[in-house]
């Protein structure tokens, strides 16, 4: 399973309104487009951690915007 | 610590249950119109539209009445109480304790009474202290209490903390049981290099008061609030599970979730993190606020009037708060 894909598993865990596989685009903002307040990206990390086996440095991720920074972040922790 | 499971003889259970909350009633539509931020801006964030504020009333003021309604509610009198325990983070005075000052107003002529500070966790970490000395023997009756006044502390021109705090105290009478109900297993914790994600620096030994403490507000809470969501959901599914499996028990066999009421999307993320439906957690924050030790007696109280609560149930209770501490108890009613 590749990144974005496990990735939006995680997502789609947290059981957001309105959030569907589909609309978990890599370009798709957390912001703007996924409505995600500051908790909902930290919920979101944290979860990754354990999904990934990573450990999630909060202060390197703090003007993360996209669903693709968030896998290239990952994918750099996880030594991908 | 890890998880440990009660002894195979004599368990504690909760015989009696009570709570007060201060009559004076903050709504969030109020404290908005004071912080300059709309109501939804508050409810948004914490799901919190009111909490009680003490308004000159102290903690053992709360505490007292709260032990007196779990008395009666246990059938029991003053003189009946070994020991009493009070679970705060903010107690009458730094010397003597709480805890001395409710065992005289309320007459517990017999009982030895001590505080105890393990911040939210308070209320668990007390539960688990009172229910040794009951699997001992050594005590029939000990008064556990959850006890807090943190409006004096909270920085009323910062709105990221003093939308969550409120004051109440709730109060549960332990006495012994047979080894099949009661507490079963805990899980206690501290990671004291977490000390300053929530903190009152100034007060104690190590910063006493001056004007200048107070004018820079040293005085009132400071909290991290992103650092204690990522502890919370690091660390509360953990324990939760933890204690569970050491009583060959799961998740799944949980009836009621009662974690320390922080806030709802905290709750609602080690909730769906663990796996657990809604209608099994306990939250009842919109009405109270975060009463830091007095959070939990709260809301078990409520589940328990509200008919959330029968005999036979397996309730976990879960804590978490500064220090940092944590602390997972599992109960059959």
């Amino acid at each position: 399973m590749s990144t974005i894909e496990k990735l939006r598993e995680v997502i789609l865990k947290m059981k957001k309104k309105n959030i569907t596989a589909a609309n978990l685009t890599p370009e798709a903002r957390f912001l703007q487009d996924l409505s995600f307040d500051s908790q909902d990206q930290t919920e979101m990390l944290v979860l990754a951690e354990e999904a990934f086996d990573i450990s999630v440095d909060f202060q390197e991720v703090k003007n993360m915007a996209t669903i693709a920074a968030a896998v290239e972040y990952i994918d750099k922790k996880a030594g991908k | 610590m890890g998880p440990i499971v009660a002894g195979d003889t004599i368990h504690a259970r909760i015989a009696g249950l009570g709570i007060c909350v201060p009559d004076t009633v903050l709504t969030s539509a109020e404290l908005a119109g004071r912080l300059g931020v709309t109501e939804e801006w508050i409810t948004s964030r914490v799901n919190i539209h009111q909490r009680h504020i003490a308004s000159g009333l102290s903690t053992s003021d709360l505490g007292a009445a709260a032990a007196q309604r779990a008395m009666e509610d246990a059938g029991i009198s003053p003189g009946d109480i070994d020991l009493i325990i009070v679970a705060t983070e903010t107690p009458d005075r730094l010397v003597p304790s709480t805890a001395c000052t409710i065992q005289n107003r309320l007459g517990l002529v017999k009982a030895a009474a001590f505080d105890l500070n393990a911040a939210c966790s308070g209320f668990v970490y007390a539960l688990t202290v009172g229910s040794q000395f009951i699997a001992s023997g050594a005590c029939k009756n000990v008064l556990v209490l959850g006890a807090e006044v943190l409006s004096p502390f909270a920085d009323w021109s910062d709105e990221q903390t003093c939308i969550l705090f409120g004051d109440g105290a709730g109060a549960a009478v332990l006495q012994p049981t047979g080894p099949d109900s009661g507490i079963l297993a805990w899980n206690l914790g501290a990671d004291g290099s977490g000390r300053d994600v929530l903190t009152i620096l100034a007060g104690g030994s190590e910063m006493p008061i001056t004007h200048q403490a107070i004018d820079e507000k040293l005085h009132l809470a400071k909290m991290n609030g992103q650092e204690v969501f990522i502890f919370a959901m690091r660390k509360v599914p953990a324990i939760t599970e933890q204690v569970l499996a050491a009583i060959d028990l799961c998740v799944e066999d949980v009836d009621l979730f009662v974690p320390h009421q922080a806030n709802s999307h905290i709750i609602e993320a080690v909730a769906r993190r663990l796996g657990l439906a809604p209608e099994k957690v306990m939250m009842n924050l919109d009405h109270y606020g975060n009463v830091a030790a007095a959070s939990i007696p709260l809301a078990l109280y409520e589940a328990r009037q509200t008919g959330r609560i029968k005999p036979g149930d397996l309730i976990v209770l879960a804590g978490f708060g500064a220090g940092l501490t944590w602390g997972a108890i599992v109960i059959r009613w």
